[in-house]
Protein backbone atom coordinates (compact mmCIF):
# COMPACT_ATOMS: atom_id res chain seq x y z
CA UNK A 1 0.00 0.00 0.00
CA UNK A 2 2.79 2.12 0.65
CA UNK A 3 4.77 1.52 -1.96
CA UNK A 4 1.33 2.36 -4.21
CA UNK A 5 0.84 5.42 -2.45
CA UNK A 6 4.25 6.44 -3.14
CA UNK A 7 4.47 6.26 -6.84
CA UNK A 8 4.70 9.08 -8.93
CA UNK A 9 1.25 9.33 -10.05
CA UNK A 10 0.00 9.11 -6.63
CA UNK A 11 1.71 12.02 -5.79
CA UNK A 12 0.47 13.89 -8.08
CA UNK A 13 -2.99 12.63 -7.76
CA UNK A 14 -2.79 14.21 -4.06
CA UNK A 15 -1.17 17.15 -5.33
CA UNK A 16 -3.54 17.74 -8.03
CA UNK A 17 -6.21 17.24 -5.28
CA UNK A 18 -5.09 19.17 -2.27
CA UNK A 19 -4.40 22.33 -4.68
CA UNK A 20 -7.68 21.74 -6.09
CA UNK A 21 -9.70 21.37 -2.78
CA UNK A 22 -11.62 18.08 -3.90
CA UNK A 23 -10.93 14.48 -2.82
CA UNK A 24 -7.63 12.39 -4.39
CA UNK A 25 -7.60 9.07 -4.06
CA UNK A 26 -5.48 9.02 -1.29
CA UNK A 27 -7.05 12.02 0.57
CA UNK A 28 -8.58 15.23 0.03
CA UNK A 29 -8.30 18.78 1.34
CA UNK A 30 -9.19 19.19 5.06
CA UNK A 31 -9.51 22.40 5.25
CA UNK A 32 -9.98 24.27 1.62
CA UNK A 33 -10.53 27.50 2.69
CA UNK A 34 -7.51 27.63 5.29
CA UNK A 35 -4.82 30.51 4.21
CA UNK A 36 -1.12 31.48 4.91
CA UNK A 37 -0.45 33.90 7.16
CA UNK A 38 1.95 36.77 6.06
CA UNK A 39 4.87 35.65 6.80
CA UNK A 40 7.22 38.77 8.87
CA UNK A 41 9.43 39.15 6.31
CA UNK A 42 9.89 42.72 4.92
CA UNK A 43 10.18 44.19 1.33
CA UNK A 44 13.53 44.55 1.39
CA UNK A 45 14.28 41.02 2.09
CA UNK A 46 11.27 39.99 -0.51
CA UNK A 47 13.33 41.78 -3.33
CA UNK A 48 16.92 40.86 -2.37
CA UNK A 49 15.65 37.00 -2.68
CA UNK A 50 13.94 38.02 -6.37
CA UNK A 51 17.06 39.06 -7.22
CA UNK A 52 19.05 35.89 -6.22
CA UNK A 53 16.28 34.18 -8.11
CA UNK A 54 16.90 36.02 -11.24
CA UNK A 55 20.50 35.43 -10.90
CA UNK A 56 19.80 31.18 -10.76
CA UNK A 57 17.26 31.38 -13.01
CA UNK A 58 19.63 32.15 -15.85
CA UNK A 59 20.58 28.16 -15.38
CA UNK A 60 17.70 26.36 -14.64
CA UNK A 61 14.69 27.18 -16.06
CA UNK A 62 12.28 25.60 -13.71
CA UNK A 63 12.16 22.99 -11.55
CA UNK A 64 12.86 22.02 -7.76
CA UNK A 65 15.27 24.46 -6.21
CA UNK A 66 16.75 23.18 -2.73
CA UNK A 67 17.53 25.63 -0.37
CA UNK A 68 20.67 24.13 1.83
CA UNK A 69 22.79 25.77 4.90
CA UNK A 70 25.51 24.02 6.97
CA UNK A 71 23.74 24.64 9.97
CA UNK A 72 20.26 25.84 11.78
CA UNK A 73 19.57 29.58 12.64
CA UNK A 74 21.66 30.77 9.28
CA UNK A 75 18.11 31.69 7.68
CA UNK A 76 17.51 28.82 4.96
CA UNK A 77 13.87 29.26 6.29
CA UNK A 78 13.56 32.33 5.62
CA UNK A 79 15.03 32.45 2.53
CA UNK A 80 12.64 29.54 1.15
CA UNK A 81 10.03 31.28 1.82
CA UNK A 82 11.27 34.83 0.48
CA UNK A 83 12.10 32.30 -2.84
CA UNK A 84 8.85 30.90 -3.12
CA UNK A 85 6.76 34.22 -2.12
CA UNK A 86 9.28 36.26 -5.05
CA UNK A 87 8.49 33.75 -7.05
CA UNK A 88 4.45 33.38 -7.12
CA UNK A 89 4.83 37.78 -7.38
CA UNK A 90 6.67 37.15 -10.51
CA UNK A 91 5.30 34.17 -12.20
CA UNK A 92 1.62 32.90 -13.58
CA UNK A 93 2.57 29.72 -12.57
CA UNK A 94 1.74 27.48 -9.24
CA UNK A 95 4.24 27.69 -6.73
CA UNK A 96 5.09 24.85 -3.61
CA UNK A 97 6.78 25.63 -1.00
CA UNK A 98 7.83 22.15 0.87
CA UNK A 99 9.19 21.80 4.78
CA UNK A 100 11.68 19.10 4.63
CA UNK A 101 13.18 19.77 7.62
CA UNK A 102 11.32 17.19 9.63
CA UNK A 103 13.27 17.44 12.98
CA UNK A 104 12.63 21.16 13.03
CA UNK A 105 10.41 22.56 10.79
CA UNK A 106 9.96 26.22 10.00
CA UNK A 107 7.57 26.91 7.56
CA UNK A 108 4.70 26.21 10.01
CA UNK A 109 5.60 28.73 12.01
CA UNK A 110 6.75 31.50 9.04
CA UNK A 111 3.18 31.30 7.46
CA UNK A 112 1.46 31.27 10.81
CA UNK A 113 -0.37 27.69 10.29
CA UNK A 114 0.12 24.18 11.88
CA UNK A 115 2.92 22.01 10.84
CA UNK A 116 0.50 18.83 11.19
CA UNK A 117 -0.92 17.39 9.33
CA UNK A 118 1.71 17.75 6.75
CA UNK A 119 4.31 15.49 4.51
CA UNK A 120 4.63 12.64 7.59
CA UNK A 121 0.85 12.51 8.49
CA UNK A 122 0.35 11.68 4.60
CA UNK A 123 3.31 9.04 4.58
CA UNK A 124 2.41 7.64 7.88
CA UNK A 125 -0.85 7.65 8.72
CA UNK A 126 -2.53 7.50 5.54
CA UNK A 127 -3.65 10.95 6.41
CA UNK A 128 -4.85 13.02 3.41
CA UNK A 129 -2.14 15.06 2.05
CA UNK A 130 -3.01 18.89 2.99
CA UNK A 131 -1.29 21.79 1.45
CA UNK A 132 -2.52 25.50 2.21
CA UNK A 133 -2.88 28.28 -0.34
CA UNK A 134 -2.05 31.84 0.19
CA UNK A 135 0.49 34.45 -1.58
CA UNK A 136 -0.69 36.55 -4.18
CA UNK A 137 -3.74 35.18 -6.23
CA UNK A 138 -3.51 31.84 -3.96
CA UNK A 139 -0.98 30.71 -6.24
CA UNK A 140 1.63 29.48 -3.56
CA UNK A 141 1.08 26.32 -1.43
CA UNK A 142 2.62 25.34 1.71
CA UNK A 143 3.67 21.60 2.04
CA UNK A 144 4.33 21.64 5.94
CA UNK A 145 6.43 18.82 7.81
CA UNK A 146 4.02 17.28 10.03
CA UNK A 147 4.71 15.37 13.74
CA UNK A 148 7.38 12.55 14.08
CA UNK A 149 9.56 12.01 16.37
CA UNK A 150 13.69 11.91 15.86
CA UNK A 151 13.69 7.99 15.43
CA UNK A 152 11.23 8.29 12.04
CA UNK A 153 13.26 10.73 10.17
CA UNK A 154 15.53 9.44 8.42
CA UNK A 155 13.00 7.05 7.53
CA UNK A 156 10.50 9.42 6.41
CA UNK A 157 13.20 11.04 4.51
CA UNK A 158 14.40 8.18 2.59
CA UNK A 159 10.65 7.63 1.57
CA UNK A 160 10.26 10.72 0.30
CA UNK A 161 13.89 10.55 -1.84
CA UNK A 162 12.26 7.25 -3.04
CA UNK A 163 8.61 7.80 -3.99
CA UNK A 164 9.40 10.17 -6.91
CA UNK A 165 8.00 13.43 -5.09
CA UNK A 166 10.39 15.63 -6.52
CA UNK A 167 8.98 14.07 -10.25
CA UNK A 168 5.32 14.99 -9.01
CA UNK A 169 6.20 18.30 -8.54
CA UNK A 170 7.79 19.14 -11.27
CA UNK A 171 4.93 17.83 -13.27
CA UNK A 172 2.24 19.39 -10.93
CA UNK A 173 4.05 22.82 -10.01
CA UNK A 174 6.03 24.94 -11.73
CA UNK A 175 8.63 26.03 -9.00
CA UNK A 176 9.00 24.21 -6.11
CA UNK A 177 11.14 25.51 -3.06
CA UNK A 178 12.33 22.97 -0.64
CA UNK A 179 13.54 23.99 2.73
CA UNK A 180 16.27 21.34 3.65
CA UNK A 181 17.58 20.42 6.97
CA UNK A 182 20.90 21.68 7.76
CA UNK A 183 23.27 19.94 5.36
CA UNK A 184 26.47 19.15 8.05
CA UNK A 185 23.66 18.18 10.63
CA UNK A 186 21.64 15.72 9.21
CA UNK A 187 22.41 12.92 6.99
CA UNK A 188 19.21 13.02 4.31
CA UNK A 189 20.20 17.19 3.16
CA UNK A 190 22.98 16.02 0.84
CA UNK A 191 20.84 13.03 -0.48
CA UNK A 192 17.34 15.00 -1.02
CA UNK A 193 20.19 18.25 -2.37
CA UNK A 194 21.03 16.06 -4.80
CA UNK A 195 17.50 15.43 -6.01
CA UNK A 196 17.10 18.98 -6.52
CA UNK A 197 17.37 21.18 -10.13
CA UNK A 198 19.34 23.46 -8.42
CA UNK A 199 20.87 24.21 -4.94
CA UNK A 200 20.72 27.63 -3.12
CA UNK A 201 23.05 27.77 -0.19
CA UNK A 202 22.71 29.82 2.48
CA UNK A 203 25.47 31.32 5.04
CA UNK A 204 24.63 33.74 8.05
CA UNK A 205 27.13 37.37 7.36
CA UNK A 206 29.92 36.70 10.63
CA UNK A 207 28.36 33.02 11.66
CA UNK A 208 28.71 30.76 9.08
CA UNK A 209 32.51 29.51 8.89
CA UNK A 210 34.03 29.34 5.40
CA UNK A 211 35.57 25.91 6.24
CA UNK A 212 31.15 25.17 7.16
CA UNK A 213 30.61 26.32 3.85
CA UNK A 214 33.35 24.93 2.35
CA UNK A 215 31.95 21.48 3.79
CA UNK A 216 28.55 21.61 2.57
CA UNK A 217 29.56 22.38 -0.81
CA UNK A 218 31.09 19.33 -0.58
CA UNK A 219 28.02 17.66 -0.02
CA UNK A 220 26.14 19.12 -2.98
CA UNK A 221 25.98 16.97 -6.13
CA UNK A 222 29.13 18.75 -8.49
CA UNK A 223 26.58 18.92 -11.67
CA UNK A 224 23.87 20.65 -8.92
CA UNK A 225 23.76 24.52 -10.11
CA UNK A 226 24.33 26.12 -7.00
CA UNK A 227 24.40 29.98 -5.98
CA UNK A 228 24.88 31.23 -2.38
CA UNK A 229 23.02 33.52 -0.55
CA UNK A 230 24.54 35.71 2.31
CA UNK A 231 21.83 36.22 4.86
CA UNK A 232 21.19 38.61 7.90
CA UNK A 233 23.96 41.33 6.44
CA UNK A 234 24.89 44.03 9.11
CA UNK A 235 28.17 45.12 7.03
CA UNK A 236 28.35 48.68 7.72
CA UNK A 237 30.90 48.90 5.04
CA UNK A 238 29.76 52.50 3.38
CA UNK A 239 27.92 51.50 0.00
CA UNK A 240 30.20 53.73 -1.90
CA UNK A 241 33.13 52.38 -0.41
CA UNK A 242 31.54 48.51 -1.45
CA UNK A 243 31.21 50.31 -4.91
CA UNK A 244 34.83 51.67 -5.27
CA UNK A 245 36.49 48.23 -4.31
CA UNK B 1 46.57 39.53 -11.79
CA UNK B 2 42.82 39.12 -11.40
CA UNK B 3 43.03 36.29 -9.07
CA UNK B 4 45.49 38.29 -7.34
CA UNK B 5 43.52 41.36 -7.33
CA UNK B 6 40.56 39.28 -6.33
CA UNK B 7 41.95 37.99 -3.43
CA UNK B 8 43.22 41.22 -2.11
CA UNK B 9 40.09 42.83 -2.65
CA UNK B 10 38.37 40.28 -0.69
CA UNK B 11 40.89 40.93 2.06
CA UNK B 12 40.48 44.69 1.93
CA UNK B 13 36.55 44.46 2.25
CA UNK B 14 37.04 42.02 5.31
CA UNK B 15 39.60 44.17 6.98
CA UNK B 16 37.15 47.36 6.33
CA UNK B 17 34.13 45.19 7.67
CA UNK B 18 35.55 44.68 11.26
CA UNK B 19 37.05 48.53 10.84
CA UNK B 20 33.43 49.40 10.43
CA UNK B 21 31.65 46.45 12.76
CA UNK B 22 33.70 48.41 15.33
CA UNK B 23 34.18 51.64 14.11
CA UNK B 24 32.38 53.44 17.33
CA UNK B 25 34.52 51.32 19.83
CA UNK B 26 37.47 51.98 17.82
CA UNK B 27 36.93 55.71 17.93
CA UNK B 28 36.05 55.82 21.41
CA UNK B 29 39.33 54.34 22.26
CA UNK B 30 41.33 56.69 20.51
CA UNK B 31 39.67 59.33 21.92
CA UNK B 32 39.37 58.21 25.73
CA UNK B 33 42.27 56.40 26.18
CA UNK B 34 44.81 59.67 25.42
CA UNK B 35 42.51 61.55 26.86
CA UNK B 36 42.71 59.52 30.34
CA UNK B 37 46.54 58.85 30.04
CA UNK B 38 47.07 62.61 29.73
CA UNK B 39 44.71 63.63 32.22
CA UNK B 40 46.55 61.43 34.80
CA UNK B 41 49.88 62.71 33.27
CA UNK B 42 48.75 66.30 34.26
CA UNK B 43 47.04 65.18 37.34
CA UNK B 44 50.52 63.70 38.50
CA UNK B 45 52.74 66.25 37.55
CA UNK B 46 54.05 68.46 40.17
CA UNK B 47 56.65 70.04 37.95
CA UNK B 48 56.84 74.06 37.91
CA UNK B 49 58.25 75.87 35.41
CA UNK B 50 60.90 78.46 36.54
CA UNK B 51 61.63 80.94 33.52
CA UNK B 52 63.88 83.62 33.32
CA UNK B 53 64.41 86.55 30.09
CA UNK B 54 67.78 88.21 29.64
CA UNK B 55 68.67 91.10 27.62
CA UNK B 56 71.37 90.48 25.21
CA UNK B 57 73.19 93.09 22.51
CA UNK B 58 76.59 93.97 21.60
CA UNK B 59 78.42 96.88 23.27
CA UNK B 60 77.95 99.84 21.28
CA UNK B 61 81.44 100.48 21.22
CA UNK B 62 82.53 97.49 19.60
CA UNK B 63 80.11 98.66 16.76
CA UNK B 64 81.27 102.19 16.72
CA UNK B 65 84.61 100.64 16.47
CA UNK B 66 83.84 98.82 13.10
CA UNK B 67 84.20 95.54 15.37
CA UNK B 68 80.57 93.93 15.51
CA UNK B 69 80.72 91.84 12.55
CA UNK B 70 83.71 90.07 13.72
CA UNK B 71 81.56 87.97 15.84
CA UNK B 72 78.46 87.02 14.12
CA UNK B 73 75.89 88.02 11.47
CA UNK B 74 73.09 86.80 13.59
CA UNK B 75 70.95 88.57 16.13
CA UNK B 76 72.38 89.15 19.78
CA UNK B 77 69.96 86.78 21.33
CA UNK B 78 70.46 84.43 18.58
CA UNK B 79 73.93 84.19 18.72
CA UNK B 80 73.62 84.26 22.79
CA UNK B 81 71.71 81.40 22.14
CA UNK B 82 73.56 79.58 19.95
CA UNK B 83 76.61 80.20 22.32
CA UNK B 84 74.36 78.55 25.53
CA UNK B 85 73.62 75.77 23.22
CA UNK B 86 77.61 75.01 22.68
CA UNK B 87 77.57 75.42 26.65
CA UNK B 88 75.00 73.30 27.39
CA UNK B 89 76.46 71.18 25.81
CA UNK B 90 79.53 70.83 27.70
CA UNK B 91 80.23 69.00 30.94
CA UNK B 92 82.40 71.81 31.94
CA UNK B 93 79.83 74.13 31.93
CA UNK B 94 77.17 72.47 33.48
CA UNK B 95 79.15 70.86 35.99
CA UNK B 96 79.85 74.78 37.26
CA UNK B 97 76.66 75.46 37.24
CA UNK B 98 75.07 72.73 38.97
CA UNK B 99 78.18 73.04 41.79
CA UNK B 100 76.71 76.56 41.61
CA UNK B 101 72.68 75.28 42.49
CA UNK B 102 72.41 71.48 43.46
CA UNK B 103 74.49 71.12 47.17
CA UNK B 104 76.36 68.50 47.41
CA UNK B 105 77.18 68.04 43.44
CA UNK B 106 80.73 67.99 43.93
CA UNK B 107 80.66 65.08 46.49
CA UNK B 108 78.60 63.06 44.11
CA UNK B 109 80.39 59.66 42.01
CA UNK B 110 80.71 59.97 38.37
CA UNK B 111 77.82 58.57 37.50
CA UNK B 112 75.20 60.44 39.76
CA UNK B 113 77.07 63.21 38.28
CA UNK B 114 76.13 62.01 34.75
CA UNK B 115 72.46 61.56 35.68
CA UNK B 116 72.58 64.58 37.42
CA UNK B 117 73.45 66.34 34.13
CA UNK B 118 71.58 64.47 31.67
CA UNK B 119 68.29 65.67 34.09
CA UNK B 120 69.38 69.14 33.73
CA UNK B 121 69.96 69.07 30.25
CA UNK B 122 66.46 66.98 29.66
CA UNK B 123 64.75 70.05 32.01
CA UNK B 124 66.94 73.10 31.08
CA UNK B 125 65.25 74.86 28.00
CA UNK B 126 66.13 78.19 25.79
CA UNK B 127 65.39 79.67 23.46
CA UNK B 128 65.06 83.60 21.83
CA UNK B 129 62.24 86.41 21.70
CA UNK B 130 63.17 89.00 19.22
CA UNK B 131 66.22 90.14 17.98
CA UNK B 132 67.56 90.90 22.05
CA UNK B 133 65.52 88.89 24.44
CA UNK B 134 67.05 85.60 25.89
CA UNK B 135 64.32 83.03 27.41
CA UNK B 136 65.66 80.51 29.88
CA UNK B 137 63.67 78.19 31.92
CA UNK B 138 63.40 74.76 34.00
CA UNK B 139 61.00 72.68 34.67
CA UNK B 140 61.74 71.50 38.40
CA UNK B 141 59.29 69.98 41.62
CA UNK B 142 61.59 72.65 43.34
CA UNK B 143 61.15 76.55 42.35
CA UNK B 144 63.76 77.38 44.40
CA UNK B 145 66.35 74.86 42.94
CA UNK B 146 65.63 75.76 39.51
CA UNK B 147 65.70 79.58 40.33
CA UNK B 148 69.35 78.94 41.44
CA UNK B 149 69.84 77.07 38.33
CA UNK B 150 68.83 79.47 36.29
CA UNK B 151 70.52 82.24 37.84
CA UNK B 152 73.58 80.04 37.73
CA UNK B 153 73.35 80.12 34.31
CA UNK B 154 72.80 83.31 33.45
CA UNK B 155 75.54 84.88 35.25
CA UNK B 156 78.08 81.91 33.84
CA UNK B 157 76.47 82.78 29.99
CA UNK B 158 77.26 86.10 31.33
CA UNK B 159 80.64 85.35 32.07
CA UNK B 160 81.14 83.86 28.36
CA UNK B 161 79.98 85.80 26.34
CA UNK B 162 82.34 88.33 28.42
CA UNK B 163 85.11 86.72 27.74
CA UNK B 164 84.18 85.67 24.37
CA UNK B 165 83.70 89.14 23.58
CA UNK B 166 86.95 90.48 25.12
CA UNK B 167 88.70 87.36 22.73
CA UNK B 168 87.17 88.49 19.66
CA UNK B 169 87.60 92.20 20.46
CA UNK B 170 91.60 91.61 21.63
CA UNK B 171 92.02 89.36 18.67
CA UNK B 172 90.12 92.19 16.13
CA UNK B 173 92.36 94.93 17.79
CA UNK B 174 95.53 92.94 17.16
CA UNK B 175 94.67 92.70 13.62
CA UNK B 176 93.66 96.68 13.28
CA UNK B 177 97.22 97.37 15.18
CA UNK B 178 99.30 95.00 12.75
CA UNK B 179 96.69 97.05 9.59
CA UNK B 180 97.68 100.27 11.31
CA UNK B 181 101.38 99.81 11.28
CA UNK B 182 101.49 98.36 7.85
CA UNK B 183 99.29 101.69 6.72
CA UNK B 184 101.51 103.53 8.81
CA UNK B 185 104.83 101.74 6.90
CA UNK B 186 103.06 102.80 3.34
CA UNK B 187 102.09 106.38 3.96
CA UNK B 188 105.65 106.76 5.13
CA UNK B 189 106.97 105.33 2.20
CA UNK B 190 104.46 107.11 -0.13
CA UNK B 191 105.81 110.45 1.67
CA UNK B 192 109.56 109.18 0.69
CA UNK B 193 108.97 108.43 -2.60
CA UNK B 194 107.06 111.83 -3.19
CA UNK B 195 109.99 113.96 -1.05
CA UNK B 196 112.87 112.43 -2.75
CA UNK B 197 111.17 112.88 -6.09
CA UNK B 198 110.79 116.69 -5.31
CA UNK B 199 114.06 117.01 -4.21
CA UNK B 200 116.36 120.10 -6.34
CA UNK B 201 112.76 120.28 -8.89
CA UNK B 202 111.28 123.55 -8.67
CA UNK B 203 107.33 124.30 -7.61
CA UNK B 204 106.43 125.10 -10.71
CA UNK B 205 108.32 122.40 -12.58
CA UNK B 206 106.52 119.65 -9.93
CA UNK B 207 102.97 121.35 -10.86
CA UNK B 208 103.45 120.12 -13.78
CA UNK B 209 104.94 117.42 -13.16
CA UNK B 210 102.55 114.09 -14.21
CA UNK B 211 104.24 111.56 -12.42
CA UNK B 212 105.04 114.11 -9.13
CA UNK B 213 100.97 114.63 -9.08
CA UNK B 214 100.70 110.69 -9.09
CA UNK B 215 103.30 109.81 -6.00
CA UNK B 216 101.42 112.78 -4.32
CA UNK B 217 97.73 111.40 -4.72
CA UNK B 218 99.18 107.87 -3.46
CA UNK B 219 100.95 109.36 -0.80
CA UNK B 220 97.43 111.37 0.14
CA UNK B 221 95.97 108.20 -0.16
CA UNK B 222 97.88 106.42 2.16
CA UNK B 223 97.89 109.18 4.59
CA UNK B 224 94.01 109.11 4.35
CA UNK B 225 93.80 105.43 4.55
CA UNK B 226 96.51 105.24 7.35
CA UNK B 227 94.45 108.23 9.72
CA UNK B 228 90.82 106.18 9.14
CA UNK B 229 92.53 103.02 10.22
CA UNK B 230 94.12 104.35 13.20
CA UNK B 231 91.04 106.08 14.27
CA UNK B 232 89.53 102.82 14.19
CA UNK B 233 92.32 101.39 16.17
CA UNK B 234 91.72 103.88 18.87
CA UNK B 235 88.31 103.04 18.86
CA UNK B 236 88.58 99.60 19.39
CA UNK B 237 91.01 100.22 22.24
CA UNK B 238 88.51 102.10 24.26
CA UNK B 239 86.04 99.12 23.32
CA UNK B 240 88.24 96.46 24.84
CA UNK B 241 89.19 98.64 27.75
CA UNK B 242 85.56 99.23 28.07
CA UNK B 243 83.76 95.90 27.98
CA UNK B 244 84.07 94.87 31.74
CA UNK B 245 82.24 98.04 32.72
CA UNK B 246 80.05 97.98 29.54
CA UNK B 247 78.85 93.97 30.40
CA UNK B 248 75.51 95.54 31.45
CA UNK B 249 74.53 97.05 28.89
CA UNK B 250 75.40 94.53 26.92
CA UNK B 251 74.15 90.98 28.71
CA UNK B 252 71.56 92.13 31.92
CA UNK B 253 68.75 90.11 33.34
CA UNK B 254 65.57 91.46 32.42
CA UNK B 255 63.00 89.63 34.50
CA UNK B 256 64.75 87.72 37.46
CA UNK B 257 63.86 83.22 37.65
CA UNK B 258 59.95 82.92 38.42
CA UNK B 259 57.97 80.40 38.63
CA UNK B 260 55.63 80.53 35.73
CA UNK B 261 51.96 78.72 35.27
CA UNK B 262 51.90 75.87 34.08
CA UNK B 263 51.17 75.96 30.42
CA UNK B 264 50.52 72.60 28.29
CA UNK B 265 52.55 72.64 25.17
CA UNK B 266 53.94 69.88 22.73
CA UNK B 267 56.87 69.18 25.21
CA UNK B 268 54.80 69.03 28.87
CA UNK B 269 54.18 65.33 29.33
CA UNK B 270 50.66 64.86 29.49
CA UNK B 271 50.95 65.68 25.20
CA UNK B 272 53.83 63.22 24.91
CA UNK B 273 51.96 60.58 27.12
CA UNK B 274 48.89 61.23 25.36
CA UNK B 275 50.73 60.90 21.87
CA UNK B 276 52.24 57.92 22.73
CA UNK B 277 48.67 56.93 23.77
CA UNK B 278 47.24 57.83 20.62
CA UNK B 279 49.64 55.92 19.11
CA UNK B 280 49.90 52.69 20.65
CA UNK B 281 46.30 52.13 20.76
CA UNK B 282 45.91 53.31 16.84
CA UNK B 283 48.37 50.72 16.61
CA UNK B 284 46.71 47.97 18.77
CA UNK B 285 43.93 48.94 16.10
CA UNK B 286 45.36 47.97 13.20
CA UNK B 287 46.87 44.91 14.73
CA UNK B 288 43.04 43.83 15.55
CA UNK B 289 41.68 44.57 12.37
CA UNK B 290 44.39 42.98 10.54
CA UNK B 291 44.85 39.73 12.76
CA UNK B 292 40.62 39.71 12.59
CA UNK B 293 40.51 40.36 9.24
CA UNK B 294 42.87 37.42 8.00
CA UNK B 295 41.81 34.79 11.41
CA UNK B 296 38.34 35.13 11.61
CA UNK B 297 37.20 32.49 9.32
CA UNK B 298 33.20 33.76 9.73
CA UNK B 299 31.82 34.92 6.23
CA UNK B 300 31.28 38.59 5.82
CA UNK B 301 31.22 39.04 2.09
CA UNK B 302 29.02 36.49 -0.36
CA UNK B 303 32.40 37.54 -2.67
CA UNK B 304 34.26 36.01 -0.36
CA UNK B 305 32.45 32.83 -0.71
CA UNK B 306 32.48 33.12 -4.61
CA UNK B 307 36.56 33.99 -4.87
CA UNK B 308 37.23 30.83 -2.28
CA UNK B 309 34.54 28.12 -3.05
CA UNK B 310 33.83 29.06 -6.73
CA UNK B 311 30.02 29.26 -5.44
CA UNK B 312 28.47 31.83 -7.41
CA UNK B 313 27.05 34.75 -5.36
CA UNK B 314 23.46 35.60 -5.52
CA UNK B 315 23.07 38.43 -3.62
CA UNK B 316 22.35 39.12 0.48
CA UNK B 317 19.30 39.44 2.35
CA UNK B 318 19.27 42.20 5.52
CA UNK B 319 19.28 40.82 8.97
CA UNK B 320 15.63 39.87 10.39
CA UNK B 321 14.67 39.68 13.54
CA UNK B 322 14.16 35.75 14.18
CA UNK B 323 15.99 33.62 10.76
CA UNK B 324 14.72 30.41 10.90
Amino acid sequence: MVVTKLGPSSWRDALDGATAGVLAPHGYALKPRESLGQPDLDRIFLERCREAFAKLNRTVGQGVIAVVSPHRSEGRSSVAAGLALSLVQDLERQVLLVDLDLRRPGQGVLFDVNDSPGMVEYLENDAPLRLTAGGMSRRLWLLTAGATTGDHVARMAHLVAHSEFFAACRQSFGWTVVDLPPLLETSEASYLAGLADACVLVGRYRRSSIHALSRAVALIPNDRPTGFVLTGNQSRVPAWINRLI
Amino acid sequence: MEGWLGSLIVVVHRWLDVFFEWAMWFLIALIAIPAVTGGVALIGDRSQLVTARVWADRPVLLQAAGLANQWSNGTPSSDADALLTELVGSDWFVDQVLTDSAVGFKILGSDQKAQQRLAMRQSFKHGTIGDHVLQVSYVTDRPAVGSGLLNSVIIRLGDSIETLDSIQTTAAVGLLDSQVAEARATMQKALADATAYAAGKSLTQLLDDAHYLTLQADALAATNYYVSLDRQAHQAHLAQSALPSIRDSTFRVMDPPSVSPKQIDLRSPAIKYSMEALAGVAVLEFVIIYVIGLRDPRVRSGEEVRKKLGVPYLGSTPDLRSAA
